[in-house]
């Protein structure tokens, strides 16, 4: 397979330097994250130093391989310390506070690996943690959403270690790789069948080994899951959620459809639950776009709720 | 002067900018097809630019340009339309401030690609102009009539060739007009029969198009062993039935519907229209409708026992069978859009006709005309009837609303579909539009009239003539909580206990302060329902334009306030789709009014046209007669078009048929322009004292004659805007070849062709802006103001500025 060289534009090593010089070291951040969350996933793939070298063998191992200079790798590493940052803080604005495990969770999955246009062959790896965020087409009519809109909707999910997670619409994979670090065991369905066969082989050249992917129809979710789920996420719903997901949702369970298309920062979310009687109950979600009035952080009982908006 | 290769080039000129919108609706998004009319009268408006400015130079060698522009075009227009192809732009990125930077450069190489064709275009028809000054009137007439063909000529071609295959399919034309030119013939064939060779080469082996990879056909088609049924090209779009594991019927149903008990919905065939899912299809067998009791639209059926049934789209048969399965006894089931009726009737690939049934009539009726008729226990909307087909949105009026009640039976009911995925502020328009309809028929106190009952998506309002009683109420609220579906208003609503057993929580926002405003769960529907009802203020009323809508103003996805631009903008990510059009119209019109302008001014900017003191005022009434023509012209081309569509039911058949008209008439009425060559004041008096006539007896009439329309055959209903048309658009057809008879062998000739091209574009967008925010009313009232306006500014002998006056006779006139 031929090698492709990916050239980084000006904009890009100039930006690598100057977040170099502001943030502190991406390694500095992954012993400090690694060190507040004990007993969670590797900090970097495989558990070894995420380098140069490391990042061509595992592109080229997934059937997309590429060549980078060092000053092309280490430029995109500069700007992730920028990029966890902002990510830290708009959690912090929109959510309250980020949850840890979803900033170790970003922290641990290299999104440069991610960047990758799967109907032209082509990588672009050095557009990875840009400033300021925002979408990157995938080829197939899918997208590699902003790592905003990402993180929102991952803490949306609230996922915690003995969680399981299915989703369909597997897409670029990273939501999945980014879940498969805070849950226990992650479930991903693609429909449309040449980008799921393609990033069906990412996972497994980082070590990612509780990810579980497949090609095909997503209506009756994973039934061999016989355990059910605690988090669904669906992205390529019609008008209603399949009842069969419904089935399959853990008591205390959260299912998250995004809608919208794409290329927003962000998306609306539909979050539903099943309370303790089985019933589902359902919450739009427009934090990405919408920010909690200053001081309403936390819910007030419905009785002291005011009859029209203020 | 030979007219045919005019004929040939205005013909090829429409058909082209019709072409092209038809390819931006089928690859892009139909919004941004605006931007090819926009394309297309800057083309025009530069070719009368450069034409005045360099007329004496041009009309020496009108000769051999006109043998040399049909090859010209033929190869702009192949490359064009290639460059076209290639173009990356996505407009879902003009959504989000980071991206939206190199869509608007993809924007300008759209103008780039397309403007040479129509460039060369509107050189050839304003050379036409300035070499044979003495028949003006004829040439005008070859021009329209050139351009109605092509409108026919392109509307034909829908039916039988996809719509990428257009352009390729019109080519052709040019060559032959090259066969045809009054001098250097041999070489102008030859050439054009070069350029015509490699052109379709390029096209049929280069870059092909294709469907947007963003909308919602594409993923469906690529999964596993997904197939084409049925393929049908029409006038409205390229239709594919769709065979893949993600068709399934698209319903609302409960949540907890597998916990009920109840199936899913069944697996069907797709059907998408240039992309875009409009119906789910019957697989061959009978239709399993387990389901529809789950369904949000299946309450009414539990409210009415065993009812006659007005259905507003028939969603591909399934609708039919869901409520005879709910127990409606009859079914008049209305379905407008043809390729979905003839489905139902004949078929659609392996999809067979809804089979026979006593309790069951089909028929392509609008729901207003069927109101008209015997009354019905219930009138049920389909969800997805509004988007169906664009004609549709005439149903969703405060006159629809008020026919629908009075087709009611005293205890009946009415139920109205809305969608809250996108605003649920969509869902206090519809309820204001309710308001408006019971106070139509004489009910002032509404809000025992009406329920509001909802899912996450979507939300239904229940109308009646009579109040709802406590116990339909009650039934009301089980049913929905069984189903973990919400109500949001009925009579004496408690919306404090509403909020703490919510089960689809809905919080409310400031659209304006970009907060989140509720501090628990909450039904922003409920909030608000009680001000609207009372047609008070409240913060969605404050924020939107949540007016009833009307048959003047029938538009239902515009209600943003494009006077708020800055906050639009800032909120652009959170825009629904469907609001996107205004925004584009917005910046179209914008664009349109600088180059408009620049138009205008050039003669006052051109050295070699500095003129004497008192061709002042002999350049004003040029300068206001030819671009108030150009505006009332459009003004009532858009008018007509919307009320024809209304009456035909179909947008793409209202809009074929007044151009036509429009064109044919206008044609006649320039052919018969040299009648006033001795006054032709009195031609533009009696213009426009026709269409004031007109315009007043429109707005007079207009209701009774789409009513009393509705029920004809086509060709009927066809016939009858013919009548109704022909003599405006004849009269129409005066004011232009006789002003322009008062520039004859000037310079000013080009630039008054240039001043209405360029005005054209700006009569487009502002003639829809008008519509969408004050209603159709005020753009005819426009084109009267217009028509007067050309009256009264009608260029004078004896007040041309020397400049305009050419001492030589041209070289090459007729």
């Amino acid at each position: 397979m031929a090698q492709f060289t990916e050239t980084l534009t000006r904009r890009g090593l100039i930006g690598g330097a100057i977040a170099a010089t502001l943030a502190p070291s991406a390694h500095a951040a992954d012993a400090a994250s690694a060190a507040a969350l004990p007993g969670t996933p590797p900090a970097t793939p495989n558990d070894k130093p995420w380098t140069r070298a490391a990042f061509e063998t595992a592109m080229a191992a997934s059937g997309r391989p590429v060549s980078l200079t060092d000053a092309q790798f280490d430029a995109i590493q500069a700007r992730k310390p920028a990029a966890m940052q902002s990510i830290a803080s708009y959690l912090a604005m929109r959510l309250g506070a980020p949850d840890p495990a979803v900033l170790a969770g970003f922290q641990a999955v290299p999104r440069e690996y991610y960047h990758y246009n799967y109907a032209e062959h082509r990588t672009t790896c050095g557009d990875a943690y840009e400033q300021p965020a925002k979408p990157w087409a995938i080829g197939y009519g899918s997208a590699l959403s902003d790592y905003l809109g990402q993180a929102y909707m991952t803490q949306v999910c609230k996922p915690g270690p003995n969680d399981i997670s299915l989703e369909i619409g597997t897409g670029s994979g990273f939501q999945s790789s980014v879940l498969s670090r805070i849950v226990k065991s992650a479930y991903s369905i693609e429909i449309i069948e040449p980008l799921g066969t393609a990033v069906k082989k990412i996972f497994a050249p980082l070590g990612y080994d509780n990810i579980t992917t497949r090609v095909g129809d997503g209506y009756y979710g994973w039934p061999e899951q016989k355990d059910g789920f605690d988090i669904i996420i669906v992205t390529c719903a019609a008008q209603y959620a399949p009842p069969a997901l419904f089935q399959q949702l853990r008591p205390g369970g959260r299912m998250i459809i995004p809608i919208g298309q794409p290329f927003k920062q962000g998306q609306v979310l539909y979050v539903y639950r099943k309370d303790a009687a089985g019933k589902i109950h359902s919450r739009r979600d427009m934090g990405v776009f919408f920010i909690p009035m200053t001081g309403t952080m936390m819910k007030i009982p419905a009785a002291q709720a005011t009859a029209t908006p203020s | 002067m030979n007219f045919l290769p005019l004929f040939l080039v205005s013909l090829t000129a429409l058909g082209m900018e019709t072409a092209l919108t038809r390819y931006f609706a089928a690859a892009s998004w139909s919004d941004y097809g605006y931007w090819v009319i926009s394309i297309v009268m800057l083309g025009f408006a530069a070719s009368g630019v450069i034409l005045a400015l360099y007329r004496d130079l041009l009309a020496r060698h009108a000769a051999l340009l006109f043998a040399a522009l049909p090859a010209a075009l033929i190869t702009t227009g192949a490359l064009g339309y290639t460059a076209t192809i290639l173009n990356p732009f996505n407009p879902l990125q003009l959504q989000n401030q980071v991206t939206y930077l190199p869509q608007l450069q993809n924007i300008a190489l759209y103008y780039a690609a397309l403007l040479p064709f129509f460039f060369f275009a509107g050189l050839f028809i304003s050379l036409c102009f300035v070499t044979a000054t003495a028949r003006l009137g004829r040439v005008y007439a070859a021009d329209l009539a050139g351009a109605s063909a092509g409108c026919v000529a392109v509307l034909a071609l829908m039916y039988i060739v996809p719509p990428f295959g257009l352009i390729p399919a019109l080519l052709p034309a040019l060559a032959f007009a090259a066969w045809f030119t009054p001098k250097h013939r041999l070489r102008a064939g030859a050439a054009a029969t070069l350029a015509l060779l490699a052109g379709e080469a390029l096209l049929a082996l280069g870059p092909q198009p294709a469907i947007s990879q963003y909308k919602p056909l594409y993923a469906p088609l690529h999964t596993p062993g997904a197939r084409i049924l049925a393929q049908k090209f029409a006038p409205q779009g390229e239709y594919l039935l769709l065979d893949d594991f993600t068709e399934r019927v698209n319903t609302d149903i409960s949540n907890d519907a597998a916990m009920l008990g109840y199936p899913d919905p069944p697996r069907s065939f797709g059907l998408y229209r240039d992309g875009t899912r409009i119906a789910s299809i019957p697989r061959p067998g009978a239709i399993a409708t387990g389901y529809a009791p789950g369904a949000l639209d299946a309450l009414p059926y539990q409210l009415l026992a065993h009812p006659n049934v007005l259905l507003a789209g028939a969603s591909g048969g399934f609708r039919i069978a869901e409520i005879l399965a709910l127990g409606a006894t009859r079914v008049t089931a209305l379905e407008p859009e043809p390729i979905l009726y003839a489905a139902l009737r004949r078929g659609l690939g392996p999809s067979p006709p809804y089979p026979a049934d006593p309790r069951v009539t089909i028929a392509p009726l609008s729901p207003v005309v069927a109101a008209h008729g015997e009354k019905h226990d219930l009138i049920d909307i389909s969800a997805d009837f509004m988007d169906a087909a664009p004609a549709n949105v005439n149903a969703f009026t405060t006159q629809a609303f008020a026919a629908y009640l009075t087709n009611l039976t005293p205890t009946g009911l009415l139920s109205i579909p809305v969608s809250i995925e996108d605003f649920p502020a969509y869902a206090l328009r519809m309820l204001a539009t309710a308001r408006a309809a019971l106070a139509a028929d004489g009910i002032t106190d509404p809000d025992a009239h009406i329920v509001i009952y909802r899912s996450a998506w979507n939300a239904r309002l229940l109308v009646s003539p009579a109040p709802f009683s406590p116990a339909a109420i009650a039934l009301i609220a089980k049913w929905c909580g069984d189903r973990s579906f919400d109500v949001s208003w009925y009579n004496n609503i408690d919306v404090p206990a509403l909020r703490a057993n919510l089960y689809n929580d809905l919080p409310a926002v400031s659209f304006d302060a970009g907060t989140v405003t509720a501090t628990g769960p909450d039904d922003s529907i409920a909030d608000e329902a009680a001000a609207i009802l009372h047609n008070q203020p409240s913060v969605s009323a404050a924020a939107f334009n949540l007016s009833a809508a009307t048959d003047d103003r029938p538009a239902f996805y515009a209600i943003l306030r494009l006077t708020n631009l800055p906050l639009l903008l800032a909120r652009l990510q959170i825009l629904p789709q469907a609001e996107i059009g205004a925004l584009v119209n917005l910046a179209v019109l914008a664009q349109a009014t600088i180059i408009a302008a620049l138009v205008l001014c050039i003669p006052l900017f051109a050295p070699r046209l500095r003129t004497p003191k008192h061709a002042a005022t002999g350049m004003i009434r040029p300068s206001l007669y030819f671009p108030a023509l150009a505006l009332g012209f459009l003004f009532i081309e858009i008018f007509a078009i919307e009320k024809a569509s209304a009456l035909l039911n179909d947008r793409a058949t209202g809009f074929a048929v007044v151009l036509s008209i429009m064109l044919i008439g206008a044609g006649l009425g320039s052919f018969c322009s040299t009648r006033f060559a001795a006054a032709p004041e009195r031609g533009v008096w009696l213009a426009g004292l026709i269409v004031i006539v007109w315009s007043t007896a429109m707005l007079a009439c207009l209701p009774t004659l789409l009513l009393a329309g509705g029920t004809l055959p086509t060709l009927a209903r066809v016939t009858l805007i013919v009548l109704v048309l022909a003599p405006a658009s004849i009269a129409m057809g005066l004011p232009f070849p006789l002003g322009l008879s008062r520039l004859e062998n000037t310079a000013a000739l080009p630039w008054a062709w240039g001043l209405n091209g360029a005005f054209s574009v700006v009569a487009t967008p502002l003639a829809n802006l008008l519509a969408r925010n004050f209603g159709f009313h005020a753009v005819l009232a426009g084109a009267v103001l217009m028509y007067g306006l050309a009256v009264i500014s009608f260029p004078r002998f004896g007040r041309q500025p020397a400049w305009l006056s050419s001492r030589r006779p041209s070289p090459v006139a007729d």
